[in-house]
């Protein structure tokens, strides 16, 4: 609640109660005490008005769909319900213009009600960020009748919408999926396959007999060895390591922060999913979570859970799955690489981490 | 255009009309002006009801004028009728705001800037001809009807700069408000702000006692108060006021002339507010003992002294509070001689007095009153004198209550001093008549006082009773006390202490008595004696008191609700002693006018009578008026049938069968506006027919060629006649 006081028609309020109370103090009748009594009524009853109006007023969010996609836009209605027998007059509707845009609502619109009137307001609404957190309508805000104050109320029910990540190509840089393209898997930089691949070069001492390739050395006239392939990884798994900042996650910059981490975390499952390379996900929802996305339909099925699935039942939780990735940073792994996706990175830190 | 807002602004103009009129009109004191502005108000709204009725029967333009109909035939049946005659002008008045208003042309500006000319006018009645003060309730409502009007104006024009304006439900809560706080006539008195501490615990006790003016000024609650009493409706209250402590015993033993057996009969003690010590009456009551040869075995048949201590409760009061005739009162060992002390009197204030205690109702006694002022003074009791027989007969040390220049002083019958008590404020010739009729067959004075006390405890006891026709009027001033006798000697007929109190002293006056009230409390004592005995708010209590020559003053009961001196006498000997000693007093059959019937009980039920009668009349006529418009509507419907084109009158019989089909039809029709599915409604006989005249419509209102075959009319009229005799499903 912000009260917003009118200095100056305050002032002129208490020159008149005093100048009515003056004229009480020498004249007596309901002249003078219905006057001096209205000025000193006023306030109060402004007041109580304003609380009337507050408690008496309901308001009713809804979207079209259950789930939004960011950066789409879905219809949005508003229906504001007067009670009371009290009208509510010139009530200002102020909106979570940082994360959402309505397309007819003007942040700072005025509406009146009537006695017991109901009122919709019908808008497209699109939602600038990802994840799940309040839209629309944010506050309210409502007046007395000579202006003497504003007071602005947050909305007793707000909307909170579920809205999915757009699937861009934002992690496609960051985790090479070129290589993944071309030779469906990752290669480990130093382990090898026990056989030897395609790869040719000269004999050198201590090179076993069994890697000479014959034909090579014959058109060659040296010797020439094959040598083995890196050896593929066999699973790819995704760490999400969520932050655990519960008390912050109506802020702006959380809200941006798990956008970006979400559109990362899709479009990585995505580019897996399509492939049909299986992919593990680790993820804190309420307890820590695995699935595996390895088809288009597996993804969907992430894609529908991901938006607001990331959250911690306790702190246990968060600390495990910390020491989790931690383990993994440290250790190597056979035919295994994690890439370890920090939501809130400390700045030694990286977003991401690929550990093999 | 808020109703309520017109509904106000047509309240404000009622009540500055009404003031105008009455002003310098003698009889403005006596005008019902609550009655005349709530008849006022109601009669505009029931207007608007009925204004909104014929609206409905789309007589738009001539709404107004049948609403007011009923008001109209209203007057017409109970102008004559000088009881309702109030009723009746505010009927009309109502009728002439509501058509002005109803046709009034910018009817929005006119309230707007309307309220501020009557603000104007207003203020300056106020100051120029000292209305509005808040004498009547209808000064509160125009005031408060004036500001919320002002206010929702104010916010109007300067803050919404006369494009919309605040909801007016919020100056009419604001309304509300101001008419349950209590405004008086006197200016913000700020002495109390001067010891802040103190006072503030004084208005919180006094807020307590008070709680039922936040309703106005005519409920009061029972309890201890000055003479500014004015008699209005009364709330009970058993607040503890003040404590007795006494050793005595609260009750007195007598023998029953019946049984003849040992019996106890309760004590009652009168408690004066500002009294004090009454020494004339002391030395009176000692010569008229002293002339007719009283001696101490034959005054205890009638009188004793007394002892009590009185401690102050719930009260604050500058007054002492004392059995009436005390002859010693003291307060932490100090003489307290006057009635009011300089300081005042709170919680824990304490009182020992000793007073003179006699049975007013004695028959020895009333002899003797009777007696003395034919008989005069036989012999003037020297100060020596006085002294001697004070002590013979009660043990009273007389000189130390007085000295001799003090007796003397006391003694000198002073006549001027009487003379006050005479007033009997402007001539009230129906007052003094009765005076004369209840008293002339009386042969002396205490016979009369005796005589108008049992006339007056006629009228019957009630607290919802009214004051004088002053709202003003109280028991300071001899005016104020007839203001209140009179209404309700010969008006209401029914009140309480303060209505018969002050009746009785404007006859005993009127009677050539003087005579005046007294205050305080009226006390029963319990059958069992008690450490405390705790005196409540609702034994506070007004009685007159009549000086009769040569005794002093002598108090009286006129209140029908307590027992009368004779009931609570301790003066009860056996049957035949009473009527050999005092064969001549027999009280009881002092005859008295009764009270005059004819405006009394059959006056109200004649009222109520007259009420159901006017409210029948009333009813029909509105019926009545209800029939004639029916008739109206209907012959305009049948005129404008006859006189229209041949279309039209098609046009007419379809929609009427459409409407026929609907009623009678089973089951509930949704009109989609398509007339086949009413073919489906009609019996099958009719059903050909149906859709041919459906035809027709159709073609008249979508065709190229608009007209009606003859034939199509008549099939439609047959049609709508042959539908009428169909029964309902």
């Amino acid at each position: 609640m912000k009260v917003t006081i009118n200095k100056r028609g305050l002032i002129l309020y208490l020159i008149l109660l005093i100048l009515s109370l003056v004229f009480t103090s020498f004249y007596g009748g309901p002249v003078s005490y219905g006057v001096f009594y209205a000025l000193l009524l006023l306030l109060p009853l402004s007041i109580l008005y304003t609380i009337l109006n507050y408690n008496l007023l309901h308001i009713y969010q809804e979207i079209e769909v259950h789930k939004l996609v960011r950066g789409e836009s879905y219809s949005y209605r508003v229906l504001f319900e007067n009670t009371s027998v009290f009208p509510v007059y010139k009530m200002g509707i102020y909106l979570f213009s940082d994360r959402c845009r309505l397309s007819d609502i003007k942040d700072g619109e005025r509406i009146s009600l009537d006695s017991r009137e109901k009122k919709e307001l019908i808008s497209r609404i699109t939602c600038m960020y990802a994840g799940a957190y309040n839209v629309g309508l944010e506050r309210i805000s409502l007046t007395d009748a000579f202006g003497l104050y504003e007071v602005v109320l947050t909305v007793p029910y707000t909307f909170r919408a579920i809205v999915k990540p757009q699937i861009t190509d934002a992690a496609t840089e960051v985790i090479e999926v070129e290589n993944l393209f071309n030779s469906l898997g990752l290669k480990s930089d130093n382990v090898y396959e026990d056989i030897p691949g395609s790869d040719i070069r000269p004999y050198q001492r201590g090179d076993s007999l069994n890697t000479i390739n014959w034909k090579a050395s014959a058109k060659q006239d040296e010797l020439m060895v094959r040598l083995p392939d890196t050896i593929e990884n066999r699973t790819v798994t995704l760490l999400l390591l969520a932050a655990n900042e519960d008390e912050n996650k109506y802020n702006i910059d959380f809200i941006k922060r798990r956008d970006y981490f979400l559109e990362f975390a899709v479009s990585a499952a995505w580019h897996f999913g399509i492939k049909e390379i299986p992919l593990r996900i680790i993820y804190p929802s309420g307890h820590i979570t695995e699935f595996i996305v390895n088809s288009y339909e597996t993804f969907l099925e992430f894609y529908n859970l991901i938006a607001d699935g990331l959250f911690y039942s306790s702190n246990q939780i968060y600390e495990e799955i910390s020491r989790m990735s931690k383990e993994q940073r440290g250790g190597s792994y056979e035919n295994e690489t994690w890439i370890i996706i920090k939501e809130n990175p400390n700045p030694e830190e990286h977003f991401v981490t690929i550990c093999e | 255009m808020s109703e309520k807002k017109l509904h106000l602004f047509a309240f404000a103009i009622v009540i500055l009309g009404m003031e105008l009129y009455l002003l310098n009109k003698d009889a403005s004191l006596d005008f019902k002006r609550s009655l005349f502005v709530m008849s006022a108000i109601s009669f505009f709204f029931l207007y608007f009801v009925f204004e909104q009725f014929f609206l409905s029967i789309e007589l738009e333009d001539t709404a107004p004028l049948f609403s007011i109909m009923p008001g109209i035939l209203l007057y017409s049946l109970i102008h004559a009728n000088s009881e309702w005659i109030t009723v009746a002008y505010a009927a009309v008045l109502a009728a002439a705001l509501r058509l002005i208003l109803s046709y009034l042309p910018y009817k929005d500006k006119v309230i707007l800037y309307g309220t501020f000319v009557l603000d104007i006018f207003v203020l300056y009645l106020w100051a120029v001809q000292d209305i509005f003060v808040g004498r009547f309730l209808t000064d509160k409502l125009l005031i408060v009807s004036l500001v919320v009007l002002t206010l929702s104006s104010v916010q109007q024009i300067i803050f919404e700069k006369n494009a919309q304006s605040y909801p007016f439900q919020f100056f009419m809560m604001m309304g509300v408000v101001l008419l349950v706080i209590p405004m008086k006539q006197a200016p913000i008195d700020w002495s109390p702000v001067a010891n802040l501490g103190n006072q503030l615990m004084e208005k919180v006790i006094e807020a307590s006692y008070n709680m039922p003016e936040i309703f106005g000024h005519e409920v009061f609650t029972t309890g201890y108060s000055n003479f500014g009493t004015v008699g209005g409706r009364l709330n009970k209250s058993d607040k503890v006021q003040v404590v007795l402590e006494t050793l005595e015993k609260p009750f007195f033993v007598y023998t029953d002339t019946e049984t003849d057996k040992r019996m106890k009969a309760r004590r009652t003690i009168y408690l004066t507010g500002g009294e004090g010590v009454n020494q004339k009456n002391l030395i009176d009551f000692l010569q008229l003992l002293y002339d007719n040869n009283q001696t101490r075995e034959s005054v205890r048949i009638y009188s004793r002294l007394s002892r009590v201590s009185i401690e102050y409760a719930y009260i604050d009061t500058f007054d002492e509070i004392a059995p009436e005739n005390s002859i010693l009162i003291t307060a932490d060992g100090k003489e307290v001689v006057d009635g009011v002390g300089a300081r005042l009197h709170k919680k824990g204030y304490q009182l020992k007095c000793r007073f003179l205690e006699i049975d007013y109702g004695s028959p020895t006694l009333a002899k003797l009153y009777q007696n003395a002022g034919i008989e005069g003074v036989k012999h003037e009791l020297s100060y020596s004198e006085a002294c001697d027989y004070a002590r013979q007969i009660y043990g009273i040390d007389l000189s130390s209550l007085m000295d001799e220049s003090r007796y003397q002083e006391l003694k000198r019958n002073d006549a001027s001093e009487n003379k006050k008590y005479l007033a009997t404020g402007k001539a009230n010739d129906r007052m003094q008549q009765l005076s004369k009729d209840i008293t002339e067959s009386c042969k002396n004075e205490y016979d009369k006082c005796k005589a108008i006390e049992k006339y007056v405890r006629q009228y019957p006891y009630s607290m919802e009773a009214v004051g004088g026709h002053n709202p003003d009027s109280d028991l300071t001033t001899p005016e104020g006390m007839a203001d209140i006798a009179d209404r309700f000697l010969f008006e209401t007929k029914t009140g309480y202490c303060v209505h018969s109190a002050s009746s009785m002293v404007m006859l005993l006056r009127y009677a050539g008595i003087p005579a005046r009230v007294m205050r305080g409390f009226r006390y029963d004592y319990p059958f069992e004696q008690q450490q405390y005995y705790y005196v409540r708010a609702n034994c506070a209590h007004t009685w007159p008191e009549a000086y009769i020559e040569n005794v002093g003053w002598v108090p009286f009961e006129p209140t029908g609700a307590y027992f009368v001196a004779e009931d609570h006498s301790w003066h009860r000997e056996s049957e035949a002693e009473y009527n050999t000693m005092y064969e001549n007093i027999n009280l009881n059959e002092t005859i008295v006018p009764e009270i005059p019937e004819d405006n009394f009980k059959e006056d109200t039920i004649d009222k109520g009578l007259e009420i159901l009668k006017f409210a029948g009349l009333f009813v029909l006529s509105v019926l009545a008026l209800l029939i004639v418009i029916f008739a109206i509507t209907l012959g305009r419907k049948r005129v404008k049938y006859m006189l229209g084109t041949p279309e039209d009158r098609l046009k007419m019989d379809v929609v009427a069968i459409k409407k026929k089909l609907a009623y009678q039809s089973k089951v509930p029709t949704l009109d989609r506006g398509l007339l086949f599915d009413y073919v489906e409604l009609a019996p099958n006989e009719y059903k050909e027919n149906l859709r041919g005249v459906f035809d027709a419509y159709y073609r008249i209102i979508y065709g190229n060629s608009g007209s009606v075959l003859p034939q199509e009319g008549q099939m439609a009229r047959n049609l709508r006649e042959q539908l009428k005799k169909v029964p309902k499903e």
